[in-house]
Order: C-alpha cells, then structure tokens, then sequence
C-alpha cells in the first residue's frame, strides 16, 4: 500500500504546482510584460518599422536636427512642480482615484478566498486543506479573467490612438508591441508601449 | 475592474503631464495609490472582524464610487 500511498502524495504535489503556477500567471504577467517590452524597445531603436502613411512624417521630423538637438528645458524639483498651480489638479486626478481604487483592488484580492468561502463555493469539499485549495483555484481562476480583461481594456481604449498623436506598430522577435509616439513633435519618445494582444492591432506592421 | 479604471491609472499620468515630469508623476502616483493599498489590505481583515463580509464589500463599493466620484469632479480634457 505504500507505492499507493506516494502516488497520492506525488498527484497533490502536482496539484500545488499546478495551482500555483496557474497562479502567478496573473502576478508576474505585469513584470514579464515591462521587460519584454523595455528589451523589444531597446532591439528595434534603431530600425523602427513605419507605417506608409506617416513615413515621410515621421522622416521629416528625424530630420530636423536643430529641433532633436535643442535641450530639453530643465524644470527643478519634480515632485514640488507636481503641486504646482499649473500642474496641481492633474496631480490629484492621476492620485487621488488611483489611490482609492487600490484600497478597493488589493482588498478585493486578498478577500477573494474569503468571499469565495462566504458563498460556500466549495461546500462539497470537507477538511481545511482541500477547502482552502478548492478556494485558491477559485481564486485562481477569477485573477486570470480579471486580467484578461485587463489586456482587454489595455488593447481596446487605452492603446486608441491619440487625434494628433503620431502612433505606429512595430513587431519584434518576442511578441507584438504597439508604440504610440508623442503629442509633441520635438520629441519622438516612446510614450506608452504595450503589448498588443489583438492582431487587429498589428496588421500595419 | 480590470476592463477599465486599473488600465486608466497607467495612462493617466503619462497623457497629463510633459516629458520632464511623466515620470515623476506617474511614479508619485503609483506610490500613493500603494499606500492605500497597503492600508486597505491591513486594515480590512480588521473591519471584517467587526462589522462581517457584507460591511466590509460595502465598504470597499464605496470606495471605488467615491473614486468614480472624484475622477468625474476632476476630469480634464488634454489641452497641452
């Protein structure tokens, strides 16, 4: 009975292994993502792919070199500038709701067993530790469609291009990346970068 | 949640402010809101003990209204 016995261990060591990878999923997706596209950045600097209809656009503005020479004007003190008059209204809405919503988005997350178990999701399952395991699949699972629809956002609205927003999409070796490049014409950074998860998104590559 | 305003915090800072400061604002930004993060995760498992689960989600409903509620009262359109 003892090689049974192992077979029981061995299945619930791959069932934690198996939760638990299904778990950081939506934990280090975020991370993964940053470096991917820092890195994708970083691999196609040099040679961009444009989309025709703002090449010359583009090429013009590479070519001004007294504007891209020009240094950028310094502003002193950051963080004081934020609470400046200028700057002071939109410092609070970049804060204020995002500060709120976290109360609210890590609090949901951690309550996320603890509600589970409230409805009684896992009343079929008797003893603490399959219950709490029957509650961290559960958890599990809301995490990874909480995200999905967070790409999903990420890739319907947010990634929208700006009205005057010079914007194209590039793809790289390690995945599909959608660059928006600046409102302002002397400065052609890389303003968002995200990962394009639609291929709708990367038809113009 | 995750379809909307968790994505709009990323955007928010870098549309808002100039290039010398999109980094510091977002960043500032960032760090606040995980001070309310931080309090929320230690101070709800003590509000559950109080007041129950109900309360408590209650609490963190109106917490994401009053967000609703300040991101309407401060709204801006980008004119820079």
């Amino acid at each position: 009975m003892r090689g049974h016995y192992d077979r029981a261990v061995l299945l619930r060591l791959a069932e934690i292994v198996l939760i638990l990878l299904v778990a950081s999923v939506p934990v280090a997706m975020p991370a993964v993502l940053s470096v991917t596209i820092a890195l994708g950045a970083l691999s196609t600097g040099g040679t961009l792919l444009i989309i025709p209809a703002q090449r010359q656009a583009v090429l013009q503005l590479a070519r001004d070199h007294e504007k891209l020479a020009a240094p950028a004007p310094h502003i002193a003190g950051g963080l004081s500038m934020l609470f400046s008059r200028p700057y002071r209204a939109r410092t609070e809405l970049v804060t204020i709701p995002w500060f709120l919503m976290d109360i609210a988005t890590y609090g949901v997350g951690l309550f996320t067993p603890t509600i589970l178990g409230a409805i009684e999701i896992s009343e079929s399952t008797h003893g603490l530790a399959p219950r709490d395991f029957a509650l961290a699949k559960g958890s599990a699972l809301i995490d990874f469609f909480a995200n999905w629809f967070h790409a999903w956002s990420l890739d319907g609205s947010a990634v929208r291009p700006h009205p005057n927003a010079g914007h194209w999409f590039c793809r790289n070796g390690r995945g599909h990346v959608a660059v928006t490049g600046s409102r302002q014409p002397n400065e052609l950074e890389f303003a968002h970068s995200f990962m394009c998860s639609r291929d709708s998104f990367c038809s113009t590559c | 949640m995750n379809a909307g305003p968790n994505s709009t915090t990323f955007t928010l800072a870098p549309i808002l402010f100039p290039t010398q400061l999109r980094a510091t604002a977002g960043g500032f930004a960032a760090g606040v809101a995980k001070f309310g993060a931080t309090s929320g995760v230690f101070l709800l498992p003590i509000l559950k003990e109080k007041f129950g689960i109900p309360s408590v989600l209650g609490m963190v409903s109106a917490v994401s209204l009053l967000g609703l509620f300040v991101t309407l009262v401060l709204r801006r359109e980008d004119t820079e």
